[in-house]
Parts: structure tokens; sequence; C-alpha cells
């Protein structure tokens, strides 16, 4: 019975932010035409993560798990050169889990139509590290795009930039006391995400190695 | 009046920031919007006028009732918003309107404020 209400629970609430999301896609499409694929790409998203935290029980989910999962479906395969993907092995708390991924999903996507995934000489990287300032454990991450010559699309006026602008500046800090910023500049992307670790993880941290 | 100033109390901002744009195109304010118990009393001990209130029950992993305590005592009008069904909310909330997620814009004035609703034939 309490099995059946909290998967009831779950699922409405999934529905609820499907419901919200269309709302928002819809909101910034000039025509119907423009819809189908950035909500189909959000949906993928929401997909991915239900998929992750099916396990995240038996294995929670680190940030460096969710990175490449986001970065790889949208074909950016973290390879050492262009993409780099660097951290050490950090849990995430599982309810932060749907609405990073939703963030790095707008990052990524605004990297591949405007950004550093679009120009010939762009490089992405994305690395974080642990802070410990009074016990309280915080994981920081960062998202730089560099070698955008000159950005396609003024991105203000986009669709996802604002969709993403949102999630980073209001949504992640408003569910997860997290500290964001986001730049947006038209040679250059940087964005800061900073997030307060619970509890105790289950994994290691190996600040030693940043 | 149609002006009525709400309370959202609602984790998921996404969920929240939608809910909040019906609300406008419905006529009401949303005059202070919370995602945890914690930031739900501090705002009601701030937030002056308040006509009415849309909690969810689960906020963090968080039951609400607290919140819906304190409403209660200062009697304004509550629903419930939530994924849950009604079985799983305690006897004592059971004359609490519950809107039950995904629900549509219309629904929540009726549910918050069904006199006012009638009264407008809406």
């Amino acid at each position: 019975m309490m099995l059946i209400a909290e998967l009831e629970h779950r699922t409405r609430n999934l529905l609820a932010v499907v419901d919200a999301l269309a709302d928002q896609t819809l909101a910034s499409c000039e025509t119907l035409a423009d819809f189908a694929v950035p909500f189909r790409q959000r949906l993928a998203t929401l997909s991915r993560v239900q998929g992750l935290l099916s396990r995240a029980e038996t294995k929670p989910i680190t940030i460096g798990e969710l990175v490449e999962l986001e970065l790889r479906s949208l074909g950016a395969e973290p390879n050492g050169r262009r993409v780099t993907v660097e951290g050490p092995e950090v849990a995430l708390p599982n309810r932060s889990v749907q609405i990073l991924a939703l963030g790095l999903h707008e990052l990524a996507t605004n990297a591949r139509k405007y950004g550093a995934l679009a120009a010939p000489h762009g490089f992405l990287r994305v690395h974080w590290r642990v802070t410990n300032d009074d016990g309280q454990r915080r994981l920081a991450i960062r998202w730089e795009e560099d070698g955008i010559a000159s950005r396609r699309t003024e991105p203000t006026n986009t669709d996802r930039v604002g969709l993403g602008r949102t999630l980073i500046e209001k949504s992640i800090p408003f569910q997860l006391d997290a500290r964001t910023r986001l730049e947006i500049a038209h040679d250059a992307v940087r964005c800061d995400i900073v997030i307060a670790l619970e509890r105790a993880q289950r994994l290691p941290t190996w600040d030693a190695l940043r | 009046m149609t002006n009525w100033r709400i309370f959202l109390v609602e984790d998921e901002h996404i969920v929240a920031e939608a809910l909040g744009k019906a609300l406008r195109q419905l006529g009401a304010e949303v005059v202070a919007m919370a995602g945890s118990v914690e930031q739900a009393l501090v705002l009601l001990d701030t937030t002056a006028e308040i006509d009415g209130a849309l909690l969810d029950i689960n906020l963090r992993g968080v039951h609400a009732y607290p919140v819906a305590d304190e409403l209660i005592a200062r009697g304004v009008p509550l629903v419930f918003i939530t994924g849950y069904s009604a079985p799983a909310i305690p006897q004592a909330y059971r004359h609490v309107p519950v809107l039950l997620k995904p629900f549509s814009p219309g629904e929540i004035l009726a549910a918050l404020f069904p006199h006012a609703a009638d009264a407008k034939g809406a």
C-alpha cells in the first residue's frame, strides 16, 4: 500500500513537471513546429533521469555520470580534447538529480546549437570539486566553453537559453539551496553551480586528487 | 474581489512557476513562493494579507503538515496540491480540498474559493 502510494506520488509529480515543461516550451515557440524537437529532448532528459533513479538505491548517481550522460545524448563524447569532463567521484543527493539533469541538458543543447559544440575550434570543459567549510560539504560544478569565435545567434532571444537561464538562476537555487551563476559572452560561456551535499555520501571523495 | 493574494508552497520550481503564471492569468497574484517547510514558515510570518494557500504535501521528502497547521490556525483557505491520493492524507486534514497533480489552472480558484467561484458563475 505504501509502495503504491509512493509510486502514484512520483508519477503524478513527474506528470506535473512534464505539464510545466510543455507550458514553458510552448510559450517560447513561434510555431507549433518549433515545439516538437526541444520538448522531446527535454522529455528524453527526464526519461534518462528515471532510468538513473530506478537504480539509485543500490548505486548512487554520480555527477560525472550525469554530465557524461547529458553530453553523450547530444553526441558530444568526452574525449579529453575538445570536450573534457573532470572531477572526483561524488554521489549526488537523489533529489538533486532531475533538476541538475535538466539544467545540464539546456547548457549542452545551447552549446550544441550556439556555443563550443557548434564552433569548429570550440572547447567545452566541465569540472567539479568538493569543498568543505565548517563541516558543510559542497559540490562546485563549473561549465566552461571557450573558442567560440562568434555566437551564431543572440542568445538572450532564444528559448533554450531562456529555459536554461531560468533553471540555473532560479530553479536550482530554489530547490537545492544552491548558488549559481551563468555568464554568456560572445566568445565564451561560464556557469557555476554550487550545491550542498547533505549527508555523508556512500562514496569517498578524493579532494586530494584535485 | 478577484485580486486574490496566494501563498504558494511547492518544491518543484518549474511547477511552481507554471502555477504562478496560471494564477496570474486568472487574476490572482502569488505573494510568496516557498519550496520547503522552513521557508514556508518564515515567509508565512513575513507575508501580509494572504487570501488563500496552495500547499504541496511533500516538500523535499518532508511532510508539509506543520505549514498546513499554521495556515489553518490563521484561518487562511487552503488547498493541498499533491501526487498522493486521499487515503494517504491523515484524517485530521480530510476537510482540506485536494487537487491531484497534474491539474488544470481552472480548478485552483474553484477549490480555494468555492463560494466566490459560484457567485461569479465560474
